[in-house]
């Protein structure tokens, strides 16, 4: 468990691409796109994604070694918001506004000055993330696409699961309650890259996407062997006492993967060509 | 399709496996590059911006360079991958091999960001985008001066593209561009 109390992070990854070849895969088939010369773009003789399914086997045109992707998200470290937690915005007069993160239509505004007026709605001094971590948010799962193997140079969806939730336990010496609303998740493709994201990712067929194709929390592993995937969800948290409404939780709390998912990167058959594959441009293994 | 002759494949494995043996001693894989360095973006808004500049610069230094008949065609390494430098520089002769007159820029039409790392990977990418091309003010004359431009060409089409940080002279440059498909939505 890591406790952020000022802001998200970014972490970097990898994304590049791979070498021409053509893998027999076996059962379905990838769409992929070709580079193409802006000569060729200007004729209208590129083709696009999709373009180069052929049958069992996935076309890669392209040249150069790649390794997998992911994304630093933004965040708003910075500004004048920097201090504000996720969900509270001030107001030209002073006044602050505060939305509860799972219920968005559910705010309230006050002047950061009245705090005291009313301790049991809204008490002085804020509550932090150390104040809400013994109430134990789920960890995160996860898995991938294919479930148990990839492809070496190919993109394994990874996916990871968490969800908002609410946590009953003692905060300032009175039961009170704690929600906490995933914002980010932290891939470790235990290759030496990791990635940070808004999204756990969802599988090719709820992105409508073909089998290996690039997704926000794809990776490409540019090794075979087997891989030890873990993840840390970030969670932002509000928490209420009686009938205080929702407030929000200074800082983030990030949680590990309890089990770790293995994946087996399996090398399958190429063949190289001289140059990239274009159309109207005969290469060798093209 | 890709194919290949017996003899290929054997020597193929060969190296495959010779490679695997490579790795198995190779120990763990290489870490991922230093990040003490400053940032090369320092938000979502500055690495979209400079997405956006520097494909843009890249599209009309390469429309130029048609424009002009080819001519110094390496200068669109100043702003390109070694690879993609490549294949443009092999269109532009192309290009002028067959006499073609290319007039126009393709307008960007927008930018939407798949993800950006404050620091270089290990290919020293930084950012990825969808990029939506709008090419319909280009167009391409043959020797002849008939249009060399395909009666089905799309106006528009989404791109996938890779920017690059290059710490020699701290410059963007595109690392790789594929085309996604014929319309952008």
């Amino acid at each position: 468990m890591r406790l952020n109390e000022s802001h998200r992070p970014t972490v970097p990854t990898a994304w590049a691409l791979v070498l021409g070849l053509v893998l027999a895969l076996g059962p379905g088939t990838a769409a992929v796109a070709a580079q193409c010369s802006d000569l060729d773009h200007s004729i209208g003789a590129c083709i696009g994604n999709g373009s180069v399914d052929i049958g069992g086997s996935v076309e890669r045109p392209g040249t150069g070694g790649g390794s997998g992707g992911g994304t630093g998200g933004g965040d708003d470290e910075g500004g004048g918001s920097a201090e504000l937690p996720p969900g509270v915005t001030d107001g030209p007069n002073g006044e602050r506004t505060v939305c509860s993160l799972m219920r968005p239509d559910e705010c309230y505004t006050f002047t950061p000055g009245d705090l005291g007026t009313d301790l049991e709605a809204a008490p002085a001094a804020p509550v932090t993330i150390r104040d809400v971590a013994s109430f134990a948010p789920a960890a995160p799962t996860v898995t991938t696409e294919p479930a148990a193997w990839g492809v070496r140079g190919l993109h394994t969806n990874v996916i990871a699961a968490a969800s908002g939730h609410t946590r009953t336990g003692t905060l300032l010496g009175q039961v009170g309650e704690v929600n906490f609303i995933p914002v980010g998740f932290t891939f470790d493709y235990s290759d030496g890259e990791s990635a940070t994201v808004r999204t756990g990712g969802s599988s090719w067929a709820a992105l409508g996407l073909a089998e290996f194709s690039k997704t926000p929390t794809s990776h490409r592993y540019t090794s075979v062997g087997t891989k030890t995937i873990t993840v840390e969800v970030e969670y932002a948290a509000e928490y209420r006492i009686g009938d205080s409404g929702w407030l929000p939780v200074v800082g983030t709390l990030s949680i590990p993967t309890e089990e770790p998912h293995t994946v087996q990167i399996v090398r399958n058959s190429t063949v190289g060509v001289d140059k990239p594959c274009r159309p109207g441009k005969p290469a060798i293994g093209c | 399709m890709p194919r290949t002759s017996r003899s290929r494949s054997v020597s193929t494995l060969i190296l495959a496996v010779a490679l695997l043996a490579l790795t198995a001693c190779a120990g763990p894989e290489p870490a991922p590059p230093p990040t003490s360095s400053p940032p090369v973006f320092e938000n979502e808004e500055q690495a979209l911006a400079a997405v956006t500049d520097t494909y843009q610069r890249f599209q009309e230094l390469s429309f130029q360079i048609l424009a002009e008949g080819g001519a110094n065609p390496e200068r669109i390494s100043t702003l390109a991958s070694d690879d993609v430098a490549q294949v443009e520089i092999d269109g532009y002769r192309r290009s002028a091999e067959l006499g073609y007159a290319v007039t126009g820029t393709p307008s960007i039409q927008s930018v939407v960001l798949d993800l950006w790392l404050p620091h270089p990977d290990a290919l020293q990418i930084v950012a990825r985008a969808d990029v939506c091309v709008d090419i319909s003010s280009v167009q391409v004359l043959d020797s002849a001066g008939a249009s060399a431009v395909s009666a089905d060409r799309a106006t528009q089409s989404l791109w996938s593209v890779d920017i690059a940080y290059r710490e020699a002279d701290r410059s963007l440059f595109v690392n790789s561009k594929e085309k996604e498909k014929d319309q952008c939505d």
